[in-house]
């Protein structure tokens, strides 16, 4: 047993944190937020490094790699708070993968692997706006295990997050009907949550570095425990999101028996995370971390608009009761000989 | 990433299941003494099969495991409802202490007899005025000759009512800085001038003690690692105590979330939504401790070194811990509360999950200090 990322997905890790450490700085977080616009520029360059595909068969033009190595790029893009469609995208791509038939695979998938049509994933029941729906040309609706494609545009709306541009569904009965898939609905959990990981483990990084430099009474603020235990905590409760978040790519990627509940938990897990991670991370900062500068809020009005995405934490909760209930034993191997 | 077993895992797992099925010690003693030599006798029948200490190598009687190769064995513990066998003092701290630090002499008398059961070990670490403050040991120990004298008092003893060794850290030198004037030595508990007196805790039972010394004599040959040397010491000891707390601890969640909820099934208490969120929220932090101590295997695995990442695991189980034993009582009912009810022995039992083994507050700073590298305050 190895869980930790492999050599070659540590590598993926460290390009993307890279990449986007370049060409993703808060200054053009800010700037896309202000104008209500993508960051054409970086979605341009994403598009040219081929993520929007990340997890898109060779067929149809995409890299074929897995769920594991698109929760990477998923929580670096959450990191960087980038501006940029992405993340709808893979969330487009990685539901038809699973639930499409290949007739359709073949209709969608190419234009969705290289940006060329912009995508986004919305629940049937749910009013919630959708990140990157708002300018999307293709939606999927995902109802119970199955769910359908459309390319009616969504209704814009806009929200307290202007880095990405939300939507809501017009008509979720509009389009072509999807194959039966829970991995469709499983999968897009895990890239939603490490998205949220992302984010919030950029706002304890932000704290930590900020808290050790910042002096009141004479002294660094992190030498007061009062400051330093509060992002203890922080890191103890990403520590759990992290084994969370992966664990379910895994188990979604190799179609562990514990799969569907692994992706609960760690959407469960995340919608609260990131939230209280984020927003302890304005109060570490003092009064500059509740200023329009500080970049703090771009990190959590996204964790707040993503937390009760595709199903808070109640309702995540709700659904693993209920699979607890139905395999009736809380054995937990991960036995695949 | 690959969370599946490996081969030797899996082979290793399949004989010990089997072996497991055909030595199960039943069901536990109810009271607190006769339980201890249940789980004491659990060692002595683990070591027939050579289970007793997986992660010790060979030579010493283990099998020199891994420590997912020691996750997968406590694993399969829980999953049998076998208990954690007794004298973990020995066999986490002690042994392990010994094989870093000890002479070859003392490799040879110690050792071997803390798998058959035969010695039992405690820890003689606290004192009233060195808790968490550790280096404020004050039991002193002066040089006589061969000899040591130690003079001094000892706290939150656990297991010093069965012990035959006690790993005892004593002050040495006055004149140095307080954390270079301590040694560590191995005290026979049958030495004449030890007094120990049972703890009475908060649930009524006796799992701790005191321990008095008054003029006690200890061979100079009984220390271990040099004298001037015992902070060193005492840290691989505590290094070895946080190891085992990853599989360990989520175990024991684990065994008392599923009675919890063959509890609330049987009663139809899932029902009510409030009481269903509550409970699943307590599952998710289970599951994310189980996992986290997997990860922070492979990790410590992959860099050869174990780190402070046992702060985390500790901190994660001391919380929920506290959490479910609380929503335990208030969903349970009345009977809860009855004096004789398990629920509330676990209830009373898990205020003291945030105090024992390194209090939550000084993991918080462990954390902050060599995990996030913020500034120390001292």
């Amino acid at each position: 047993m190895r869980f930790m990322l492999s050599d070659e997905q540590s590598a993926i890790q460290d390009m993307a944190r890279e990449v986007l450490a370049a060409e993703s700085t808060f200054d053009r977080v800010r700037s896309a937020g202000e104008e209500r616009q993508y960051d054409s520029e970086l979605w341009a360059l994403q598009r040219s490094m081929g993520w929007p595909g990340v997890g898109v068969p060779q067929r149809w033009g995409g890299q074929g790699l897995g769920l594991v190595e698109l929760s990477v790029i998923a929580e670096e893009c959450g990191y960087a708070c980038s501006s940029t469609p992405l993340l709808g995208n893979i969330l487009a791509a990685t539901s038809l993968v699973s639930a499409a038939s290949s007739e359709q695979c073949e209709r969608y998938l190419p234009s969705l692997a290289t940006g060329e049509v912009r995508g986004a994933v919305a629940l049937t029941a749910d009013s919630t706006p959708v990140p990157d729906a708002g300018e999307a040309g293709l939606i999927v609706v995902l109802e119970g295990s199955g769910g359908r494609v459309s390319l009616q545009p969504a209704q814009p709306v806009e929200t307290i997050d202007p880095t990405l541009r939300y939507g809501r569904v017009v008509d979720p009965s509009a389009g072509e009907p999807l194959n039966q898939s829970p991995i469709a609905y499983d999968s897009t959990l895990v890239v939603v949550a490490a998205h949220q990981l992302g984010l919030a483990q950029r706002a304890l990084d932000l704290s930590v570095a900020y808290t050790s430099v910042r002096e009141q009474f004479g002294v660094p603020v992190a030498t007061f425990q009062a400051v330093s235990h509060r992002l203890a905590q922080a890191h103890v409760d990403l520590t759990a999101a992290r084994s969370l978040v992966y664990h379910a790519a895994w188990a979604v990627q190799v179609g562990d028996s514990e799969a569907s509940a692994s992706a609960a938990r760690a959407k469960a897990w995340l919608a609260e995370a990131s939230r209280t991670v984020t927003g302890s991370a304005i109060h570490a900062h003092g009064g500059i971390g509740f200023t329009w500068e500080a970049n703090l809020h771009w990190l959590f009005k996204r964790a707040t608009m993503l937390g009760p995405y595709l199903g808070g934490a109640r309702q995540h909760r709700s659904r693993l009761l209920e699979m607890l209930g139905t395999a009736q034993t809380t054995s937990h191997e991960t036995d695949h000989s | 990433m690959d969370l599946t077993l490996s081969a030797d895992e899996l082979a290793f797992r399949d004989d010990f299941r089997a072996w497991i099925a055909d030595h199960h010690p039943g069901s536990p003693p109810s009271n607190v003494e006769e339980r201890y030599y249940w789980r004491l006798e659990w060692l002595r029948e683990l070591n027939r099969g050579g289970f007793a200490a997986m992660h010790w190598p060979s030579e010493y009687g283990g099998r020199g495991a891994t420590a997912m190769l020691n996750a997968v064995f406590f694993t399969e513990l829980a999953r049998a409802g076998a208990p954690i066998p007794a004298n973990h003092i020995a066999t986490f701290m002690a042994g392990p202490t010994i094989m870093q630090w000890g002479t070859q002499e003392q490799k040879e008398r110690y050792l071997a007899p803390m798998l058959r059961a035969d010695n039992v070990w405690c820890q003689g670490f606290s004192e009233p005025g060195a808790g968490s403050d550790l280096a404020a040991v004050a039991t002193f120990a002066a040089r006589e000759g061969d000899e040591f004298v130690v003079n001094g008092q000892k706290v939150w003893t656990s297991e010093a009512q069965y012990a035959h060794f006690c790993l005892l850290v004593t002050r040495t030198d006055r004149s140095v800085a307080q954390h270079k004037g301590l040694t560590y030595f191995i005290l026979d508990m049958s030495s004449p001038g030890i007094t120990r007196r049972p703890l009475r805790q908060l649930t009524g039972e006796s799992e701790f003690n005191e321990l008095f010394f008054d003029n006690v004599r200890i061979p100079a040959s009984s220390v271990i690692g040099e004298v001037g040397n015992g902070w060193r010491v005492a840290m691989t000891t505590l290094m070895h105590e946080r190891s085992m707390i990853g599989a360990g601890y989520g175990i024991r969640l684990r065994n008392y979330l599923t009675v919890v909820e063959s509890h609330l099934r049987a009663h139809g208490l899932l029902d009510d939504p409030i009481v269903a969120d509550r409970f699943t929220d307590l599952e998710i932090r289970t599951r994310a401790l189980e996992l986290s101590a997997l990860r922070q295997i492979s990790e410590a695995q992959a860099r050869g070194s174990v780190g402070s990442e046992g702060s985390i695991l500790k901190l994660m189980w001391s919380d929920t811990y506290s959490r479910l034993a609380e929503f335990a009582i208030e969903t349970v009912g009345p009977d809860a509360l009855e004096d004789a009810s398990g629920w509330a022995w676990e209830y009373l039992r898990s205020r003291a999950s945030t105090i024992e083994g390194g209090t939550s507050d000084i993991l918080r700073n462990i954390v902050a200090d060599r995990v996030l590298g913020l500034p120390r305050a001292r």
